[in-house]
């Protein structure tokens, strides 16, 4: 698993910061997707706090190894 | 409950449509449809407690998009402060885990709010189905914790703010 952030503004003007998750093909399997992407999401949130210490909003992409090696999407990469 | 529940069924079948090379254009609607399926879920369990059905359908007209995200954001934070207090004072009870599901209707319409505007409107990244399918799952645990909640004081009070603004 790799994790990237971007530090930005959202769409309604807050300061934001949006995680991109790249997932293994076993952790992204479909059956375990949703449960994966949501111990994750919840494991950063809690150890980055991006409300409590920086008052951002935080965002969550996730992509799998196999289709970021078909994209080759440097935002990715 | 049609119209949001057929938005969510049609955000499936758009996530999962062209099964080994999904077209931008399926993923991308496949969020904003989830999106508007939990749009429409609130503001049609918000219209049903005006009295005379024939307004509702105007009524529904009113709601604005920016307004109910800044809405769902505040309730989330002011929940999130809840929740820390709890969490020092002992076991979890049955009102806290309603306000868990309120939790999770409000966060997953922020994150929604936001993803549809990617979807829609950025064109600088493309977006995958290990990336949508999460998406709209969350908005149909949304959608289930709502049913949970639905009638609890908490979930009506937060349907009313999101139509009323503070006067200045």
């Amino acid at each position: 698993m790799r994790i990237r952030y971007t530090l930005t503004m959202d769409s309604s003007g807050s300061a934001a910061v949006f995680f991109r998750v790249l997932l293994s093909d076993r952790a992204s399997r479909p059956d375990r997707l949703y449960e994966t992407t949501e111990r994750i999401t919840a494991k950063i949130l809690e150890i980055v706090q991006p409300q409590d210490r920086f008052g951002m909003e935080a965002y969550f992409n996730f992509r799998s190894e196999s289709e970021q090696a078909k994209m080759h999407d440097a935002y990715w990469g | 409950m049609r119209l949001p529940a057929g938005l969510l069924e049609q955000a499936w079948h758009l996530a999962k449509r062209e099964p080994k090379r999904p077209k931008q254009a399926s993923l991308r609607r496949a969020i904003s449809t989830a999106y508007y399926a939990l749009f429409h879920l609130l503001i049609s369990e918000a219209v049903l407690n005006w009295r005379r059905a024939e307004d509702r359908v105007e009524l529904a007209r009113m709601f604005e998009h920016a307004h109910m995200r800044s809405t769902c954001a505040s309730q989330r934070d002011e929940l999130n402060k809840g929740f820390k207090t709890k969490k020092k004072a002992g076991r979890p009870n049955q009102e806290e885990a309603v306000k868990r599901n309120l939790h999770r209707v409000v966060s997953t319409f922020v994150q929604m709010h936001e993803q549809r505007e990617l979807a829609d409107y950025d064109y600088s990244g493309n977006w995958t189905r290990t990336d949508v399918l999460p998406e709209v799952e969350g908005v149909a645990a949304a959608f289930k914790a709502w049913k949970a909640v639905r009638n609890e004081d908490i979930a009506q009070a937060f349907l009313f703010a999101l139509l009323y603004r503070k006067r200045r």
